[in-house]
């Protein structure tokens, strides 16, 4: 088995028109997805990051420099992250694609395996 | 929809009306904007974050807590200064029994918002828009698929509308019993047309518009059961919304065609919605007087508990309809009543009376009045002149589903001469 990373682009401003229904059912189609990869052993740690976009650090000529990171009203940022347990690429893609991140217009995942060769 | 989607779709939308009751209580009806966005942006959170912490014990306290948080960091960057320090003493909302459907009545800060945003100084198309957006918790986009019209509209009408509460700047309250009726009636009335945006059309089966109807009745129903706000007549509403809504699901075939009343499946009424119809029924004859949702709530329940079409009780009916028409003589109730008279009595008493109204009736876009004089005329076997009547209620049809009914009453028809 492989670890692999989602990451989980969103763009926070386009979920501002959403209803109470489809609400509802994105929280349980997260719960249903999550619990079926639980119940294979396939789902690792997942965390949801703050908006604030964080820093960006760099070390230059005269020091470290840090930059603010996108903001909550930028088009693109990373909401959070689930780590996947897989055979290969393509069954950790098949998990990503199943992942109702996607559901939401704008929104995309960045899949990445966590990289075990000693 | 799984179950447990179904429970948080009602989750946030009962609980977004009595969060929002609750903020507005301590911010006041001028910041209704300001409560309003403070709280959608607690719902996205909870959009945002459950999915990888899962429902919290107490979803509402949750939303609530986060609310507030928002709600101080919006008035701090409105006006420096002046935050939000009434809200820190705002009680959190204890657990509610998370998934208890409907059962909850509206609480009296709800009640006082339902009637701040029915105020009678704005229009009713902006109360039912307003009413369906804060208390019914829908959003913008679904909203906006429900009243037909587009979301910058909507969004347009709903701003003019808040803007026009901050100005009145009212304190959020119930109206005592002793208050004027106009208060009561405005909101009465606003459900009504609620309800009616959901019912009256070809696209009432989609579950845009469905909405507008339960949340119709779910507002009328709180209103009833409410103790100090209670009146026969809201009962009269709750009743007559009840039993219109039963028909919901026979309406229309299959394959989305509109049935007309005859030949509506009727085991596909909702005999459930047809017994709490009744219900309120009886509780509205408590009162002494009669208002028109208690004639049509009477119209409506005859029409309900009919085994079929031929055999109800035309008498009761045509009776309604003349108590109707002595408080509200418009064309409109004329038309239904000349159209029941002819069923009571027969087609050619029904043909005199329609022909009575027909003058009085719009000329454009209403087919309703030259396709019952069709009706009739096509009873009486006078075919030529149905078919000129049926024509010239085809011209005014509304939508293509309206033109195929005419078309298969027309191909019923004696061959053309």
């Amino acid at each position: 088995m492989n670890q692999y990373l989602l990451l989980l682009h969103e763009t926070p401003a386009a979920y501002a028109g959403i209803g109470p229904e489809e609400m509802g059912a994105i929280i349980e189609r997260y719960a249903a997805w999550a619990a079926s990869l639980g119940e294979r052993g396939l789902l690792g740690p997942s965390q949801k990051l703050t908006d604030d976009g964080g820093l960006h650090l760099r070390r230059g000529a005269s020091g470290t420099v840090a930059t603010d990171g996108p903001y909550a009203e930028a088009k693109d940022l990373v909401g959070g992250f689930f780590i996947v347990n897989a055979p290969d690429r393509d069954a950790a893609r098949k998990i990503a694609e199943t992942c109702p991140h996607l559901d939401m217009a704008g929104n995309w995942i960045e899949l990445r395996e966590v990289d075990s060769r000693a | 929809m799984s179950e447990a989607a179904a429970r948080l779709a009602v989750l946030f939308r009962e609980q977004h009306g009595r969060l929002l009751a609750q903020l507005l209580r301590h911010a006041g009806t001028a910041r209704l904007a300001a409560c309003e966005d403070a709280l959608q942006q607690a719902m996205v959170a909870a959009l945002r974050h459950w999915p990888f912490d899962g429902v919290p014990d107490n979803p509402a306290g949750w939303l609530f807590a986060t609310a507030r948080r928002a709600l101080v960091d919006v008035l701090r960057g409105a006006s420096r200064g002046e935050t939000g320090h009434a809200l820190d003493a705002l009680p959190a909302p204890a657990a509610d029994a998370f998934g208890e459907r409907f059962a909850r009545e509206l609480d009296d800060d709800e009640l006082a918002l339902l009637f701040a945003v029915c105020h009678p100084a704005l229009p009713p198309a902006s109360q039912v828009a307003l009413a369906l957006r804060t208390l019914g918790g829908l959003g913008v986009r679904e909203l906006a698929a429900g009243l037909l019209t587009t979301e910058a509209a909507l969004a347009q009408r709903l701003k003019r509308a808040r803007d026009e509460l901050a100005a009145l700047d009212e304190p959020l309250a119930v109206p005592a019993p002793e208050a004027p009726p106009a208060r009561r009636g405005a909101v009465l009335t606003a459900l009504y047309v609620m309800f009616n945006e959901g019912y009256q059309s070809a696209e009432g089966t989609s579950y845009a518009r469905r909405g507008l109807c339960f949340e119709a009745i779910r507002l009328a129903r709180a209103l009833a059961a409410h103790p100090v706000a209670a009146d026969p007549e809201a009962d009269a509403l709750a009743a007559l919304l009840c039993l219109h809504a039963a028909r919901l699901s026979g309406r229309v075939d299959a394959d989305g065609t509109p049935l007309r009343l005859p030949e509506q499946p009727r085991e596909r009424w909702d005999a459930g919605l047809v017994a709490l119809g009744h219900r309120h029924l009886a509780r509205a004859g408590r009162g002494a007087r009669l208002t028109r949702w208690h004639c049509e709530a009477g119209i409506a329940a005859a029409h309900a508990v009919a085994p079929s079409y031929a055999d109800t009780d035309w008498a009761s009916i045509v009776a309604w309809y003349e108590r109707l028409l002595a408080l509200d003589p418009s064309p409109a109730p004329r038309l239904a009543h000349a159209i029941a008279l002819g069923e009571a009595r027969g087609a050619d008493a029904g043909l005199a009376a329609v022909d009575t109204v027909l003058p009085l009736l719009p000329r454009e876009r209403y087919p309703f009045g030259q396709a019952a004089r069709a009706e009739f005329l096509q009873r009486l076997g006078r075919d030529a002149e149905a078919r000129a009547a049926w024509t010239a209620a085809r011209a005014q049809a509304r939508s293509d589903a309206e033109r195929a009914l005419i078309d298969a009453r027309i191909a019923t028809l004696a061959p053309h001469p």
